[in-house]
């Protein structure tokens, strides 16, 4: 039996889809069986970030609706050995599924797979709820900007008062220079607000740009900041324990504050 | 509806029971009809027994303030011992105070009609309101509306103090963001709301009094 992982920010933009794609793909790399699902039905973007937009025939609407079994539903990335993905509809919205239709989903779903992965879209409303429904975790993506924690605080606000996802934080897009000169707001601000368990920090990186546009998750690449950071945090999803990424240059400061929280976060 | 004299002076009786809506409209009406009557008086509102919630409570005070002229003196059941008198402070003996221990996070939105005490954060979005004091046991960085809907004897604590917005009663202030970061307390003097260092800090009896169930959970959410 399987683990369902939600991963949602409230604030669109901060990079939902690429911390999807590329813990999918590292959790794969190690040998899990992983499944993505992209419930952003109208919108989907999973696919494209993937690669693998040109090989949807079936969607989740699909499956749900009873037109398509999942097996069918299922693409098969090939660069791995065992990870898939459900694409969203995109001629359809939210309203197309249900919460209770996703809880049934994610849990035949779970019967194969070691990890489900759950893009959940931007906002609060129906396709949050939906994307929330089936998971038993969830991660919270925010960016050191204010908006962002704002909209994650909000988010956290409502997994707590389900009590069960047990949320943890991934901060992406940090940029140690500017967090140095005090132009971005630091790890520390942003955990004492959110009061919730740091699960990693992934660096501000160019080319997530590229490996996006390409299709190819940044974790395929060994040079890419961002792709470590996301390897990591895969290995601490695993339950290894693992010391966050050094993301700055001299390493001694924020590395050790890093360190120092960790031990007290667990 | 009845309005009725006596020696404690006018009471509008209310002997059916409502909903807070059918309530509101009902003494719309009521109030309408007899406003010449009526003139600049001020009314106590009488409710069947065990029918006052904070519902009604709003409900008829939403009315009132539709009538400028009126002014609302109170609200109680129909046993005499219930008064909800706006001007004695109702909340601290009637209501018990609210505790909440966790962090109060954006878009939630806690009110109380007592003392509301928050040991925790209350963070940027989110909202208090109390209809007696509010005291925060952590940063005040959100709304906080205390004494509600009109009592200015009441304060507002933080051992944080960086609240968006704070009031009291009817008087509102916009906080700033160079918050000292020092216990402070918000209070009403001479008719503006101040800010003064708050120096007799306890945590309140009804924190204290179930202080293990509180360690308890609090060692329980931290793993070792």
């Amino acid at each position: 039996m399987g683990e369902a992982i939600v991963i949602t920010s409230g604030k669109g933009g901060v990079g939902k889809t690429t911390t999807t794609a590329n813990i999918g793909a590292a959790l794969a790399q190690a040998g899990q069986r992983v499944a993505l699902i992209d419930a952003d039905i109208g919108l989907r973007n999973l696919d494209v970030v993937m690669g693998l937009e040109n090989r949807i025939v079936y969607d989740l609407v699909d499956v749900v609706e009873g037109f398509a079994k999942l097996k069918h539903a299922l693409i098969k990335d090939k660069r791995f050995e065992n990870l898939y993905l459900l694409p969203a509809a995109q001629t359809r919205d939210k309203t197309a599924v249900s919460p209770d239709q996703m809880r049934s989903l994610v849990a035949e779903m779970k019967e194969e797979f070691d990890f489900v992965l759950i893009d959940c879209p931007a906002g609060i409303e129906q396709g949050f709820k939906n994307a929330v429904a089936g998971s038993d975790k969830a991660i919270v993506v925010a960016t050191p900007e204010v908006s962002s924690v704002r909209d994650a605080d909000r988010i956290i606000g409502l997994l707590e008062a389900e009590e069960k996802h047990h949320p943890s934080l991934i901060v992406n897009r940090i940029r140690p220079s500017m967090v140095k000169k005090g132009d971005m707001m630091d790890i520390d601000d942003m955990i004492e607000i959110l009061a919730i368990d740091l699960l990693g920090v992934v660096p501000d990186d160019e080319f997530i740009v590229v490996s996006t546009n390409r299709g190819e998750p940044a974790v395929l690449n060994q040079q890419s900041k961002a792709g470590e950071a996301y390897r990591l945090i895969s290995r601490r999803l695993l339950g290894e324990n693992v010391p966050l990424m050094k993301v700055e240059e001299e390493g001694q400061g924020l590395l050790g504050r890093l360190r120092k929280m960790m031990g007290i976060k667990g | 509806m009845d309005i009725k004299g006596d020696r404690r002076g006018l009471r509008l009786v209310i002997s059916q029971v409502f909903s807070p809506d059918a309530l509101a409209e009902e003494l719309r009406r009521t109030l309408a009809a007899r406003a010449a009557f009526l003139g600049r008086a001020s009314l106590v509102v009488e409710l069947p027994e065990k029918t006052l919630t904070p519902q009604i409570f709003s409900a008829i005070t939403e009315v009132f303030e539709e009538f400028p002229n009126l002014s609302l003196r109170g609200v109680q059941e129909r046993e005499a011992s219930n008064l909800l008198a706006l001007d004695h402070r109702p909340a601290d003996r009637l209501v018990p105070p609210k505790v909440l221990r966790q962090t109060v996070r954006s878009g939630q939105r806690i009110s109380h009609p007592g003392d509301l005490i928050v040991v925790g954060d209350v963070n940027p979005g989110a909202t208090l309101m109390a209809g007696g004091d509010i005291m925060v046991f952590g940063w005040l960085r959100g709304v906080a509306y205390a004494g509600q809907p009109d009592d200015a004897t009441r304060a507002i604590y933080a051992l944080r103090f960086d609240p968006s917005q704070v009031r009291i009663a009817g008087m509102l202030a916009l906080g700033n963001a160079d918050g000292s970061g020092t216990p402070e307390k918000a209070l009403i003097e001479n008719g503006e709301v101040v800010v003064k260092p708050w120096q007799d800090i306890r945590l309140p009896e009804v924190v204290t009094h179930d202080r293990n169930s509180w360690l308890e959970r609090f060692s329980s959410a931290t793993p070792s």
